[in-house]
């Protein structure tokens, strides 16, 4: 191996690119959290400083007395575990209906519910709206998720991997006395786990993060979700920066940890959704 | 023994169909039916055009638009652009590949209100940090990025770009790793450089990547809305950063015209099924494998 200096030269100059950007997509996230540190009145400074002359820790404990953020953050982990609980029961027996059985039309029903994939959310919510009016389910629990606990492209991911495991396994299961529920439940969902795992989190993501459906159903202090929450905070905080910054870092906090865990699979979740379409 | 089957399979089916039906189905049928209603609830019905009528006289509707379009066929193609040089800057190096990919990818998984408040703090007027670094480096005056209509959108857009890298990013990267690496060795033999690699031999070959991201990022772009209501505020409309989901937004929750919000929805739908239907055919035609 010889290396010329021009290719050092390159090589030197794509470290460096992918360096900077590294540092542009990394900023706001260190800017976040060193504001969440600093003085209130040193952030509404000017010039501002890239870092604080001293740590001010009690910002946290401030925000929890200025906010019911402890409030917001349960509701959201609620809101997700209640998410995730119906969402997957449903998807996985849907995806079991239409991985397992042989009925007239099947084919074109499963079109019909691709098809609503392209369909903005922003067009059905204005009738959504008013439908959980009419049922009275402001300001519950099961609002905030219930409209989409049956995710079209995650049924077709499941079914996929229900029918790829082998028709034998289904005929030793029947030989061995399991009703075709047994099957689903005891053969195919240990199977399909890690795809399941996998659209858990990616479910999970959505649900913590998802901002505008939770800012139309919900009115009280008590059922707010982070994100939102978090808005209405800032329309009291005003320019108190690092409380701001604090109340940021309680919203994006979980989801780097999820992320820095199942990094793997998150990648390779919206990858492969990338490239199926 | 096909009857019978249905009747087993309808158990299954029945929550997820139930669901579909009350939460999507029927939504968007009544989108439809909504918007060619005359008067602004459904609580009477006469059905007309005029909705439509309005709509399209509505200057605030016209403007939602205008931004829209400007912010999707700004930050669509800029994004793409440093996505791909990221991309092939990524699949051209071993070490670090994947730390700097993990770091791409973060702002995907991060709450987009969250993030947008940052970087408001970072668009500030009076102490954000990039008026001071605009400053230092061109000798710029304090812009109003946030609360001044003629830069709202810009800062919008910014962190647009910014947050889309994220997505972008990983599929053309993913998109350039499965190239098969004989191309690229046929070329080296051939003594073709690097640019010409990169035009000649990825570009044809990621086409059909490309063209995705492309159509995804535009879908996305024309349902903006999180980034704007987080970074301008609940008054976008007053500092020219209205978009059209913002449109549908404030007709909804501040006016309560479901009407004008339906009427408005159903174009945001039709615009999305024709990029739909626009990106099938470009990724049939630019597919290599398909001819």
């Amino acid at each position: 191996m010889n290396i010329t200096p021009k290719k050092a030269i390159g090589k030197t100059l794509s470290y460096l690119i992918l360096g900077f950007f590294a540092v542009i997509t990394l900023f706001p996230f260190y800017w976040m959290t060193i504001t969440a540190l600093q003085d209130s009145n040193a952030a509404i400074t000017w010039p501002p400083q890239l870092w604080p002359k001293s740590l001010h820790w009690e910002n946290f404990s401030r925000l929890l007395d200025a906010a019911p953020f402890g409030r917001y953050f349960t509701n959201s982990v609620i809101v997700v575990i209640m998410d995730l609980s119906v969402s997957m029961v449903v998807m996985s027996l849907a995806a079991f209906g239409f991985a397992h059985y042989k009925f007239k039309g099947k084919e074109t029903i499963f079109m019909l519910f691709l098809a609503t994939m392209m369909i903005p959310s922003e067009a059905l919510i204005i009738t959504n709206f008013r439908t959980v009016a009419k049922l009275g389910w402001f300001d519950t629990y099961h609002v905030l998720f219930l409209p989409y606990v049956a995710s079209v492209f995650y049924i077709y991911l499941l079914r996929q991997a229900f029918e790829s495991v082998p028709k034998q396994l289904y005929l030793a299961a029947k030989i061995d006395g399991c009703t075709d529920f047994q099957y689903f439940l005891k053969i195919l969902v240990p199977i399909a786990r890690p795809m399941m795992i996998t659209i858990a989190i990616l479910k999970t993501i959505a649900s913590w993060n998802s901002f505008m459906w939770p800012l139309l159903v919900t009115n009280t202090n008590r059922m707010r979700v982070i994100s939102y929450g978090l808005v209405a905070f800032q329309s009291e905080a005003g320019n108190d920066f690092p409380l701001m910054m604090a109340a940021s870092i309680f919203t994006v906090a979980p989801m780097v940890v999820l992320y820095l865990i199942a990094r793997k699979k998150i990648i390779d979740g919206i990858a492969r959704g990338g490239i199926k379409g | 023994m096909k009857q019978q089957e249905i009747r087993k399979a309808l158990p299954y089916l029945l929550p997820a169909f139930i669901i579909l039906l009350v939460f999507t189905f029927y939504p968007l049928a009544n989108a439809f039916i909504q918007s060619f209603n005359r008067l602004p609830t459904p609580d009477k019905y006469d059905l007309s055009l005029k909705t439509y009528q309005w709509l399209l006289k509505d200057v605030t509707f016209i403007n939602a638009i205008r931004n829209t379009l400007v912010y999707s066929f700004v930050t669509v193609p800029i994004s793409i652009a440093i996505s791909l040089m990221i991309a092939a800057l990524l699949t051209s190096i071993q070490r670090l590949r994947v730390f700097f990919q993990t770091v791409y990818f973060l702002p995907y998984v991060t709450s987009a209100v969250a993030v947008a408040f940052t970087w408001g703090y970072l668009f500030n007027a009076d102490y954000g940090l990039i008026n001071l670094i605009l400053g230092h480096l061109f000798g710029l005056a304090k812009i109003p990025w946030i609360k001044d209509p003629q830069y709202a959108m810009t800062a919008v857009m910014i962190f647009g770009i910014w947050r889309s890298l994220a997505f972008n990013v990983l599929i053309l990267t993913t998109g350039m790793l499965s190239i098969d690496p004989q191309y690229y060795k046929a070329a080296r033999v051939d003594g073709a450089n690097n640019a010409t690699t990169f035009f000649k031999i990825t570009l044809p070959l990621l086409a059909p990547v490309v063209s995705y991201v492309f159509t995804i990022g535009l879908i996305n772009a024309f349902r903006v809305f999180t980034e704007v209501y987080a970074l301008i505020g609940s008054y976008a409309r007053i500092y020219n950063a209205n978009t059209m989901v913002f449109y549908i937004f404030d007709q909804l929750w501040v006016y309560k015209d479901y009407s004008l919000a339906s009427a408005a929805s159903v174009i945001l739908l039709l615009i999305i099924l024709v990029l739909t239907g626009f990106s099938r055919w470009l990724s049939r035609k630019t597919d290599y494998n398909a001819s």
